[in-house]
């Protein structure tokens, strides 16, 4: 079960911890990714919650990794 | 009697003892019904002067939820606002007519994406991209506290859906076992629809 999103992050490095849940340590810090839909995604900086948005295409995704 | 029993026995039923005065209704060889023999007797009787059809639908339901287990906590904590219920969901329980008033998309189209949960109720649904209180989209959470399994559905003609198990609270995200997604799968069929499937694992 992948899509354009969760393809793009494994391309990139991130750990796919569960078919929804992606991971990635960067300068000490633990941030994940949670997919609650396929658009949807919940940003984790070291377990605590941090942001959300609503992804329609890759640049949306890509602004999100740059805000982490 | 054996008029009686070979009735039962076309729709599916046998009774097994389980110790003096207790028993359990067995359908597909799953336990549907157990107690005290006047009350599996009640339960004998009730589906006995029911028609084929109807008696068929309704245990066809008790063994659905039977086979689903228990409801799941959402897999992850419930954000601001995910937890408000959404008054414009549409609720089918199993073997009922097909939802109404539905916006036709292509899969993948997020404007025409409805998410699904699957709960005591019966398959829950809501138009993703709806405002519900400060969010601008409905989460699983706002159609169910609780689930047996969720993802999402578009509507390809009245009579064809398309469905996935993305979703992250009670879906895939939340380890659905292979056979509740098969199950979840029999409920929408149950409601008349074509079913086209997005793989799941």
């Amino acid at each position: 079960m992948k899509n354009s999103f969760t393809e793009y992050l494994i391309t990139n490095g991130w750990k796919e911890i569960n078919i929804m849940t992606f991971q990635k340590k960067e300068k000490s810090q633990t941030a994940e990714i949670f997919f609650s839909s396929s658009n949807q995604i919940e940003v984790y900086i070291d377990s605590k919650f941090k942001f959300e948005k609503y992804l329609l295409n890759l640049e949306d995704l890509k602004e999100v990794l740059d805000n982490i | 009697m054996q008029f009686i029993a070979t009735d039962l026995a076309k729709k599916g039923l046998s009774v097994r003892k389980l110790s003096e005065n207790e028993y359990e209704i067995l359908y597909k060889g799953t336990s549907i019904f157990a107690g005290k023999d006047s009350e599996v007797a009640g339960f004998l009787k009730k589906y006995f002067w029911k028609s084929l059809d109807k008696t068929t639908r309704e245990l066809e339901e008790i063994y659905l939820f039977k086979k689903l287990g228990e409801l799941k906590e959402p897999a992850r904590a419930i954000l601001k606002g995910e937890d408000i219920p959404f008054s414009n969901k549409l609720v089918r329980k199993f073997a009922e007519q097909k939802f109404k008033k539905i916006k036709l998309g292509k899969y993948g189209e997020a404007e025409y994406k409805y998410i699904w949960t699957i709960d005591n109720n019966g398959i829950n649904i809501g138009l993703e991209q709806t405002k519900i209180g400060e969010n601008n989209v409905i989460k699983h959470s706002n159609l169910s506290p609780k689930a047996y399994s969720g993802g999402e559905v578009w509507f390809i003609k009245q009579n064809e859906i398309h469905i996935n198990a993305w979703s992250g609270r009670f879906g895939a995200g939340n380890n659905m076992t292979k056979e509740v997604w098969e199950l979840s799968i029999e409920f929408w069929k149950s409601l008349g629809y074509k079913v086209m499937v997005e793989p799941y694992k």
